[in-house]
């Protein structure tokens, strides 16, 4: 995390941001880049931000991809539309659909042997060695195969040499080293991070200042949005009303989960 | 009848106690006292699930708390336990924390755990304590099922970090404290451990590494678990034999 760019007045981030997606563009080029889109409002003020460089340079989205991990919101496939509709985007909506064929709910269980290669490869890859596991799209394997395997996918098929990410340095521990441009491995590419410097605060003074979309949910007390059955809401004020200092901003976001495994860990048990 | 279950409770600790621990002292002058050698490993979710499904570990097959970077849920662990049983037969039962699983089991109990049930903190595990006497207090004040199950988990933590300080005997001090509240409710009663408990040197099994991000582990899991019955007949002589105790007396025939 850089302190001074992250003391910078929101204009100035504002920017930076539209900065790295310039150099991003001269880099990669414009049909070798892929924006990840969730639905939530990092990815979409990083979508707009996406799109108002676009119009300066008078030149086409790149590629838009938006992560179906087989337990979304209703919420979000409705915003997603309108959005689409509002600016006019494409947009490529990815899933492991191999995996979903087995589930009608989260909890169904997967049979290994009923996925096809590619999956059981990828299984193999993270060292799964059941024969089954209940369909959950947060949990280690459901992850790696609703999000990374789909990701992976598309960069492979659409041969992306770059992929764009709404992360943000101050929304969790682990992001805290993220630079603007990372390489990633599996297959070979950059993750670029405009929006690396924004707060959450900035996040939704940007959101207002613009106008641009917002999710219902945000206003319905989310703070920060992961699969259906795993997110809950951190208050009853809208997301921007809350306070941001006491309540972590993923407070909300398959906790029990984390906490129970960070414990077992502390206490030797893994 | 109302089963206690304490996770690591040892002799070593209550017999040389005796007169500190005066419910655990009156519960075994009214009923009978004993040891039991496991013949299976002393993991704790092994032999909770072979408790109170009657399967040994190589039947139910359930040894850890996680299990190929999940944790593992009670729809995992293909067995019918003693209540699942009860229940289709229309006996009341009800059932407080067995940790078979994390955040420990609960079936016809709505209940939260301090920490999950992994307490670490001397302060969470008061609490948690405290919470699930009270829970129990209250299902066996109010509900009186014909057949209650609750389990102290937090007295391992102690043992695993604390063993051979005064923490020890200051948690035994509190689940005396606890078996005085809720013995008086039942006349047919079993207090169990998973296993027992010794210097981490001297343990003939190693459950967890000499060091974790938590601190040293100075204490680890002994196989000789013990057993107070009072009023119960049917002869415990392992794990697996609590329900077959539970199943003989109000299954019988079925």
């Amino acid at each position: 995390m850089d302190k001074e760019i992250m003391a910078l007045p929101l204009e100035k981030k504002i920017e930076k941001s539209k900065e790295i997606i310039k150099k991003a563009f001269e880099k990669f080029g414009r049909e070798k880049i892929a924006v990840a889109w969730t639905g939530g409002k990092d990815s979409t003020l990083l979508l707009w931000l996406v799109r108002e460089v676009c119009k300066e340079l008078n030149i086409d989205l790149p590629k838009i991809m938006f992560i179906d991990e087989g337990d979304v919101f209703e919420e979000v496939l409705e915003f997603v539309e309108k959005v689409k509709k509002k600016w006019n985007l494409d947009v490529v909506r990815v899933r492991n659909d191999d995996v979903l064929k087995q589930v009608n709910k989260v909890g169904d269980i997967v049979k290994v042997d009923l996925l096809n290669e590619r999956n059981r490869k990828e299984l193999e890859k993270i060292g799964f060695k059941g024969k089954e596991f209940p369909f959950e799209p947060e949990s280690y394997v459901g992850n790696h195969l609703m999000k990374t395997v789909v990701v992976k996918m598309f960069l492979e098929e659409n041969g992306c040499k770059a992929l764009i990410t709404g992360v943000r340095w101050d929304e969790q521990e682990a992001r805290v080293n993220e630079t603007y441009f990372s390489p990633r491995s599996d297959p070979d590419h950059i993750r670029v991070h405009p929006i690396l410097h924004f707060t959450e605060r900035n996040v939704w003074e940007t959101i207002h200042k613009y106008k641009i979309p917002i999710n219902p949910l945000y206003e319905k007390g989310y703070r920060s949005l992961g699969a259906k059955s795993t997110t809950r809401k951190t208050d009853d004020k809208p997301a921007w009303e809350q306070d941001f200092e006491k309540i972590p901003e993923r407070a909300g976001r398959g906790q029990d989960k984390e906490k129970i495994m960070e414990r077992l860990r502390e206490l030797g048990y893994m | 009848m109302l089963v206690i279950g304490i996770d690591g409770a040892t002799w070593d600790i209550i017999e040389p106690n005796l007169d500190k621990l005066k419910n655990f002292k009156k519960l075994i002058q009214e009923g009978n006292k004993s040891t039991i050698n496991l013949s299976q490993k002393p993991w704790s979710p092994s032999v909770w699930c072979s408790m109170f499904s009657g399967k040994t570990p190589e039947e139910h097959g359930h040894k850890d708390f996680v299990k190929n970077g999940e944790i593992v849920r009670r729809e995992d662990i293909k067995v019918e336990f003693i209540w699942d049983l009860l229940q289709k037969k229309g006996i009341s039962v009800k059932v407080l924390g067995v940790p078979f699983v994390v955040p420990p089991y609960n079936f016809n109990v709505d209940f939260e755990f301090v920490a999950n049930g992994l307490p670490v903190e001397i302060e969470e595990i008061k609490k948690d304590t405290e919470t699930i006497t009270e829970k129990a207090e209250e299902i066996l004040k109010k509900e009186k099922p014909e057949v209650f199950i609750v389990v102290y988990t937090a007295l391992d933590r102690v043992c695993h970090l604390h063993w051979g300080e005064p923490i020890v005997l200051e948690m035994y001090k509190m689940i005396d404290e606890a078996l005085g509240r809720l013995i008086k409710y039942d006349e047919e009663i079993i207090v169990i451990s998973d296993h027992g408990f010794c210097d981490y040197d001297k343990a003939p099994i190693r459950t967890l590494p000499k060091r974790t991000p938590k601190g040293e582990i100075k204490g680890d899991h002994h196989p000789d678990a013990i057993l107070i019955t009072k009023n119960i007949s049917y002869p415990i002589k392992q794990p697996e034999d609590v329900f077959f105790a539970i199943k003989e007396k109000y299954l019988k025939g079925g």
